[in-house]
């Protein structure tokens, strides 16, 4: 498998701030990489470094030339509703860093804006307003942007936040489609595991600073949950999906341990 | 004093053409960009610098006795001065304990304040503050209306050249971003141009008035218009027509020229808040 792009050893943060430190992380061509770990780990920010917005303070990124030509999928609600765009408008934007000043976006660049339109299942809401739209339909439409000039790396922020469970489920499977029929690697940062670990090849796994990643079948074991969690974990099979759960029995037993070994201090 | 008959204020128009069509100019290119002020929610940054903008044509009013091109050109020093904040306010994000609004609202009255100065100790005085905030339209020439020309016509170019890359950046810096855009180079452009406009506009059209145009056009805009382009051209005609209406009554009752042109903005924005009211009750 192709690299596409390489993290070394790097430290990543703002100014003195240091988010992330010594972090190694390898995403190859055709991969499903789903990023995951709390909220305020550090998960958006590995992003940014994996797709180059931000330069790691020690430490190399190398990235192939198939690397740069990426679709992002940035978190819904960093798109401001004010804008009056429709879904076309919005589509579009994907094709503008060919267009040079004064020119004018031509018929073929419509066709490929519905195309897009059609790959994610809403070109009859091709007119509308974006701000009218449901949760799942503005993601389809930031999804239909990023699939514009077709690129080989689609990353995407946090695509199914705040959506109810056939929304959230119905994305999952269009990601999963674009990955599987269209041959797209896709990078996918979540803070929901048990959505992540069903469709992903390779977890990294966020938390405390560091990055740990390796394949579902090595990062998603109860004694490696438990360690990255820092409390019991589970995890079942419920037909052919995995769920990470925490482990309730193990989870008292070990709180009411903490209790009487406090009370028999006091 | 009786007002004017509205055939005296027709021959009046005729007679004050150069400053009817350099306020027409002024009026477009503020409300093109004010667009892009509202959405991007820096109305304050427009009103600070229009501020700041005023302090340097207050400075050159206090330099002209000894500066020959402060005399001249009003305009280059107030123009300096105005870059010199867009400069200072596109380094936004350089401090995490100063929120950035506090940062634009000390801008604001550190150049009111050195206004106040300026104007005090100028050789005219105070009777300046009326003309800084009122504008003096009506008194332009033809020489005043090439420069307004020149300037609004780059501006405007500018902003037809280059539209896609303030809109994508403005929208998604962060897509944007991915795609090789370079996000701080656009919007410290896009502000120059704001500052620009704002600079070249001030000592004709007031402080009031260009305030207005940058804000109340693009409102109204919004408020009637779903995508961009008709949102820019409802933005560009309220400010022309108003700035016609608003000069003809302007002459009708002898009153300065910004408060009847806020007025007529004012009822264009009454009425596009009405319509789009009606408009949502209906669907």
């Amino acid at each position: 498998m192709e690299t596409l792009i390489d993290l070394r050893s790097v430290t990543l943060g703002y100014g003195r701030n240091r988010v992330l430190r010594d972090v190694s992380l390898t995403v190859g061509d055709g991969d499903f990489v789903g990023v995951v770990g709390p909220n305020g780990s550090g998960k958006s920010t590995l992003l940014k470094a994996l797709l180059g917005l931000l330069r790691p303070s020690s430490g190399e990124v190398v990235r192939s030339d198939r690397a740069r030509e990426v679709g992002y999928v940035p978190q819904r609600d960093s798109i401001d509703p004010l804008y009056p765009l429709t879904v076309l408008d919005i589509v579009l934007m994907g094709l503008f860093r060919r267009l040079r000043p004064w020119s004018r976006i031509g018929r073929g660049e419509r066709d490929e804006a519905m195309r897009c339109l059609s790959h994610v299942g809403i070109a009859d809401l091709a007119n509308r307003e974006y701000a009218s739209l449901s949760g799942g339909q503005q993601q389809r439409v930031i999804i239909a942007r990023a699939l514009m000039g077709r690129p080989s790396l689609l990353a995407l922020d946090e695509p199914t936040n705040g959506m109810d469970l056939p929304a959230e489920r119905s994305i999952m499977d269009l990601i999963e489609r674009l990955h599987v029929e269209g041959g797209i690697t896709v990078l996918m940062v979540s803070h929901l595991l048990n959505t992540v670990v069903n469709y992903a090849h390779h977890i990294a796994f966020v938390g405390d600073g560091r990055v740990q990643a390796g394949t579902v079948a090595e990062m998603v074991t109860p004694a490696r949950m438990s360690e990255l969690y820092s409390s019991p974990v589970q995890v079942a099979m419920f037909g052919d999906r995995r769920i990470v759960l925490p482990d309730r029995a193990s989870h008292c037993e070990h709180e009411v341990r903490g209790r009487v070994e406090a009370g028999v201090n006091a | 004093m009786s007002p004017l008959s509205w055939s005296e204020v027709l021959e009046g128009l005729r007679l004050n053409q150069a400053g009817l069509l350099a306020g027409c100019l002024i009026a477009a290119v503020c409300s093109t960009i004010g667009v892009y002020v509202v959405l991007k929610r820096i109305v304050f940054v427009g009103v600070s610098l229009a501020q700041i903008s005023g302090a340097g044509v207050a400075l050159a009013f206090l330099l002209a006795p000894a500066l020959p091109i402060a005399r001249d050109h009003p305009i280059a020093i107030s123009l300096a001065v105005t870059l010199a904040g867009v400069l200072v306010y596109a380094q936004h994000g350089a401090s995490a304990r100063v929120p950035r609004e506090s940062g634009i609202g000390i801008g604001y009255l550190v150049a009111s304040a050195l206004t106040l100065i300026f104007i005090v100790r100028s050789p005219k005085g105070l009777d300046e503050i009326k003309e800084l905030l009122d504008g003096n339209i009506v008194a332009l020439h033809g020489q005043d209306l090439i420069s307004v020309a020149w300037l609004t016509g780059a501006v405007l170019a500018v902003h037809a050249a280059f539209h896609r890359q303030f809109l994508f950046t403005s929208f998604d810096p962060e897509m944007a971003a991915t795609h090789g855009f370079r996000v701080r180079g656009w919007e410290l452009l896009l502000h120059l141009t704001l500052g620009v406009t704002i600079a070249a506009s001030i000592q004709y059209a007031g402080l009031l008035a260009v305030f207005a145009y940058l804000v109340m056009p693009a409102v109204t805009g919004l408020c009637v218009a779903r995508r961009m382009k008709p949102v820019m051209l409802v933005s560009m005609a309220t400010a022309v027509l108003s700035t016609v209406v608003g000069f003809a009554l302007a002459l009708k009752w002898d009153l300065p020229t910004s408060p009847p042109m806020i007025a007529v903005m004012t009822l264009a924005l009454s009425a596009a808040w009405l319509l789009s009211r009606l408009r949502r009750s209906a669907n």
